[in-house]
């Protein structure tokens, strides 16, 4: 749940149940109040009653009209149960409903017990009360609605600096190169969140910087001693006369040098594919492009006279980047080949969401969960790299595709998937 | 043949410099862009092999001095930037070829050659070996004017080996000339093994001489002592 709609929500609840608290206890009051004042007209009534009992009143004339107050003499003793007893009734009169309170008490005067009762139209006690509970639920709803919506908007608005970050973090890229724009905050905490912020993407953008000129150099300074190597070697082949066994040497050192050049121009591409560098995608037709890298692949696919079969959908599109596309096919296909068997057999299948290649060859002798690690591969035919899976791995994680492995009827089978 | 090679590493130019004058071009040799864009500007050359990461300015601006003048040089631009966008600035801008270091001297050989070709048409379009034809144009071989059915790759294998005859070249050499470095099959060897069986059964069964030789443990050479 957002934010605001927490707080608001716990703003409303304890808002509610504050002012339901506070509606209860007024009303509570209300009737405490109302009460003490029918009370005192019990007790001012019963008072004055007594008085003119005492003083020798007939009953008759102390009985009031409307029958408000009635006297009524019981004898001289009194009743089992002495307690005065209030009555809550209801009662029709002119047409108009009224609320009642009679109290009835016992009391002794000389020698005579009388029962006393008095009636009070508490009427308006209950209309008032109602018209102040009702006045009161809707000053608090009101009170409520403005609170709300005031802690809404002004929630909102404190939290700005806060949600700017949120999306400056969202949208984060390293190659991007934006500026990152903070909202100028007077909240001290907030000023602390832009500052370290701040710092903080500075720090990433410098690492990163350090870490791909680091890399780009690495690769591109080694490139050129390894030049001089193969150059040199190169002329020193030409003499005429040498030792057989001194040109053997010349040609593993070349070709370990040519190996040393590979190397480091791979391992510079994984770097580069880690680090995000081709994230521009175009709209692919999976189609035309294996058809395309076919082309080249066939010719050498028929020197191990290896059969290719190919299904491939018309309508499998893909957004990614063509120039890593090919670099992750064609690993897939090379090795396809290189692992396969003479006379063996290539099948490329593509789908609306997959692309599989399987082909035929003996089973792995290693850890099949080592497959996709770098230059682990045991099984390496003389001079390969061992980065092919690895780069094809690295460039599927990075556009969330999924490269499944696995080896069944004797065929090994690459699965690239997708949503 | 004159060239003129821009490259501020003096070891890489000395080696560049003697295999291609060995191969009977006359050289000149530029270390920086200053010198570089002098020469171009005094003398008129053939090929240009021109380095992109000069220490003094980028090598781009040479191949703006040559379309300037309008020559018809033909450019090869070097660079040790495998990076895509160099490769297509310098062609936008008007280079014919492109190869990264570290390269095999037998690979610019050979670039240059078909550089040199496909800017001259006036000059040599055919190379005459014993009783093999081979027509640049058309791109096809032919043993006594029987022609040969040689895959592109074939072609090519020969080509190279005829461009570079007499001189060894090993079996990662013709692999990376054949594939490039993109499909990077170059570390698959058999490959090679199979292409040049093949080849060398074509040539013969045309009535050819198999001038290729193997050199044990290195590589093969392409026997010849015309020039």
């Amino acid at each position: 749940m957002k934010l605001i709609s927490k707080t608001t929500l716990i703003y409303l609840v304890l808002f509610l149940c504050a002012l339901t608290a506070a509606g209860l206890l007024i009303s509570d009051q209300f009737q405490k109040l109302s009460d003490r004042h029918v009370e005192h007209y019990f007790s001012r009534k019963e008072k004055m009653v007594l008085y003119r009992l005492e003083k020798g009143y007939d009953v008759s004339k102390i009985n009031t009209n409307f029958g408000r107050v009635v006297v009524k003499n019981i004898g001289s003793v009194y009743p089992e149960n002495r307690q005065a007893i209030y009555r809550d009734s209801i009662v029709v009169e002119n047409g108009e409903q009224l609320n009642i309170i009679d109290k009835t008490t016992f009391r002794q005067v000389g020698n005579q017990v009388y029962q006393i009762n008095i009636l009070r139209d508490v009427t308006e006690y209950r209309e008032l009360k109602e018209g102040v509970f009702h006045t009161l639920m809707w000053v608090f709803m009101s009170l409520v609605l403005v609170l709300i919506l005031a802690n809404y908007i002004i929630a909102g608005w404190l939290w700005q600096p806060f949600y700017k970050v949120l999306s400056q973090i969202r949208g984060f890229s390293f190659d991007r190169g934006k500026r990152i724009e903070l909202k100028a905050t007077t909240t001290k905490e907030f000023k602390e969140l832009n500052s370290f912020y701040a710092q903080m993407v500075d720090k990433i953008n410098e690492d990163y910087k350090n870490l791909k000129e680091f890399t780009e150099n690495t690769a591109h300074e080694i490139q050129t001693p390894i030049a001089i190597i193969k150059a040199k070697i190169e002329s020193l082949l030409c003499i005429e006369n040498i030792d057989e066994h001194v040109l053997v040497q010349l040609s593993t050192i070349s070709d370990s040098a040519s190996k040393l050049s590979r190397m480091s121009r791979t391992l510079n591409l994984l770097t580069k594919i880690e680090n995000q560098e081709f994230v521009s995608k175009d709209r692919i037709n999976v189609k035309a492009f294996v058809e395309n890298l076919m082309f080249n692949f066939k010719e050498i696919a028929d020197l191990k006279n290896i059969s290719v079969v190919k299904e491939l959908d018309e309508q499998t599109f893909l957004d990614i980047d063509p120039y890593i596309f090919d670099i992750l096919l064609s690993n897939l296909l090379k090795n396809a080949i290189r692992y396969n068997e003479e006379n063996g057999s290539l099948k490329i299948i593509c789908q609306s969401n997959r692309i599989e290649i399987s082909n035929s060859g003996e089973a792995l002798n290693f850890d099949e969960s080592k497959l996709f690690d770098r230059f682990s591969n045991s099984q390496r035919v003389n001079n390969s790299l061992g980065l092919g899976l690895a780069i094809a791995k690295k460039i599927c994680d990075i556009n969330d595709l999924k490269l499944n492995y696995f080896y069944r009827e004797k065929l090994h089978v690459f699965q690239v998937c997708w949503n | 043949m004159k060239l003129l090679i821009v490259e501020d590493n003096s070891e890489l130019a000395e080696s560049i410099l003697a295999y291609l004058r060995n191969e009977n071009f006359v050289c000149e040799h530029a270390a920086t862009y200053a010198l570089a864009s002098e020469k171009v500007n005094l003398y008129e050359y053939d090929v240009v092999i021109l380095d992109l990461g000069l220490p003094d300015a980028s090598g781009f601006g040479i191949i703006e001095e040559l379309k300037k003048t309008a020559s018809k040089t033909g450019i090869l631009i070097v660079s040790a930037k495998n990076a895509l966008e160099d490769k297509l600035l310098g062609l936008e801008m008007g280079a014919d070829d492109y190869i990264t270091k570290p390269f095999h001297l037998a690979e610019l050989n050979a670039r240059i050659r078909s550089l040199i070709r496909r800017n001259h048409f006036g000059g040599k379009q055919q190379i005459q070996i014993k009783n093999m034809l081979i027509d640049l144009q058309l791109q096809i071989v032919k043993v006594e004017d029987q022609e040969l059915s040689l895959t592109k790759k074939e072609y090519e294998l020969l080509l190279y080996f005829v461009y570079n005859r007499n001189r060894i070249l090993t079996k990662e050499n013709i692999a990376e000339h054949l594939w490039d470095d993109n499909i990077d099959l170059a570390d698959n060897f058999d490959f090679i093994y199979t292409h040049i069986k093949n080849l060398r059964k074509k040539i013969l069964n045309a009535g050819g001489t198999d001038q290729i030789k193997s050199v044990y443990g290195m590589g093969y050479r392409f026997v010849s002592d015309e020039v």
